[in-house]
């Protein structure tokens, strides 16, 4: 995505009455046979195990070698998207809800999440290294300050009450790739003179 | 063997069967919580000679998932209902029916008001990594040929008898059968409209045998259920597979 001082983010709304932008970002990370960390390589083989077991129910034979034929020949297949997503719970749990390979300045993964997405990108019954999938990973909400070069400032969700009474935050930052994008977006406006935080903080 | 053969065989299995068939909503109604219901089920897989491979069904649209570094005994996750201890032994009809040890086998059953696990959906669907599925389970058969789970007595859902699913795998991972476990009414019925503090919907509206999977005959897919809605109910059942 483009990047752009003035859009949404809440340090360049009016003077008076601004709109703050609450951001869920999404990371589409994709394993298969190339991948080099230890827990993806072994997500990368359970989820074939799993796939080449949960297969059976469609196809006994192995004759529908690929999950796209597996899905032509009997669309409930596509419900291996989730039956072999569950292979990838226990690694994922594992990963403490803190989204894999987006770090901040000092190369710390941080950005909380609860929610993903398993995909089954392809795969091959007697081809293991055609199996590939992809789990998206969706933050928790955060507040988008601001953006510059390809980083996006962002801050907790609950430190909104105090960046508006003139505090000081401790913002943290994202960069930006042709794999993160935002997710979901929403713009709180608020009046610097009203004194209620808006009704998503309380 | 075919079905109806292995009903003119199994005579106890059938005597028993009709009996349950004959039973009918007012037979149920006043039970109470403490009261014992039991009811036999299929005696399939006591025998060389009474061994026929289970029923195979339909996986259905909702088969397990269960990563293998998931695998649990209690699937209850946070489901409430009437607490169901489900042992289920597996024979081979290869050896002589005899136990199937390492066999995997993975279950998995409607909550009480007879939603299934979500998916985890497809593609871009999202899920929550903190409770993403219930009453679904997967666990590796013992010496005896057994698998032990602790789960709730299902629900119901329009259209079908209650059920359990059932894929049995060798322990390469190979499909051995997909079956599906048949409830006895007469459990079902006390339960749905007894301990309806859980079970709200009244009774299952579908029986065995106007149901499209265990119509053709569901005599080796029944279990055997004894127990009380306040001490809970154990459910055993032998399964046989060609391993």
């Amino acid at each position: 995505m483009r990047t752009q001082s003035g859009y949404g983010p809440l340090l360049t709304g009016p003077d008076l009455t601004s709109a703050g932008t609450v951001i869920q970002l999404a990371y589409r990370k994709v394993i298969d046979v190339h991948s080099t960390a230890i827990w993806e390589r072994d997500l990368f083989a359970d989820t074939y195990s799993e796939f080449c077991m949960q297969a059976q129910f469609y196809d006994q034979s192995g004759e529908l070698a690929t999950f796209d034929e597996l899905v032509k020949a009997f669309p409930r297949a596509e419900k291996l998207h989730g039956l072999v997503s569950t292979v990838a719970i226990g690694y994922l749990r594992k990963l403490g809800q803190t989204i894999p390979d987006l770090v901040n300045l000092a190369g710390k993964p941080w950005i909380p999440f609860e929610q993903f997405g398993f995909e089954i990108i392809g795969s091959h019954r007697q081809k293991r290294g055609e199996h590939r999938v992809a789990i998206t990973f969706y933050s928790k909400e955060m507040l988008w300050l601001a953006s510059y070069h390809d980083r996006l400032l962002v801050a907790p969700v609950d430190q909104l009450g105090l960046f508006l009474a003139g505090e000081k935050i401790q913002p943290d930052s994202v960069t930006m790739n042709a794999s993160v994008f935002i997710h979901t977006l929403q713009n709180i406006a608020y009046d610097r003179d009203e004194t209620t935080i808006p009704d998503l903080l309380s | 063997m075919k079905r109806i053969e292995f009903l003119k065989r199994a005579g106890l299995g059938l005597i028993t069967t009709s009996a349950l068939i004959a039973c009918t909503k007012e037979d149920l109604t006043g039970g109470t919580s403490s009261e014992t219901t039991n009811s036999e089920g299929s005696t399939n897989g006591s025998s060389a000679s009474n061994c026929d491979v289970t029923n195979s069904e339909t996986a259905g649209p909702f088969p397990t998932k269960n990563p293998s570094d998931l695998q649990i005994q209690d699937i209850r996750s946070d489901r409430t209902g009437v607490q169901m201890d489900v042992t289920l032994t597996i024979k081979n009809a290869n050896n002589s029916c005899a136990a199937l040890s390492d066999a995997i086998v993975d279950i998995w059953h409607c909550d009480k008001d007879g939603y299934y696990s979500e998916y985890g959906g497809s593609g871009m669907q999202s899920v929550n990594l903190t409770n993403v599925h219930f009453l679904r389970g997967r666990q590796v058969t013992d010496s005896e040929g057994q698998v032990r789970f602790t789960t709730i007595f299902p629900g119901w859902y329009s259209g079908r008898a209650v059920h359990i699913h059932v894929h049995i795998y060798n322990s390469s991972g190979k499909s051995l059968l997909v079956t599906q476990i048949a409830f006895p009414k007469t459990v079902c019925d006390h339960i749905y409209s007894t301990a309806t503090q859980y079970y709200t919907k009244g009774l299952a509206d579908t029986t065995n045998e106007r149901d499209n999977i265990f119509n053709d005959g569901y005599e080796n897919e029944l279990a055997s259920i004894s127990g009380s809605i306040d001490d809970g109910y154990v459910l055993t059942h032998t399964i046989v597979v060609k391993a």
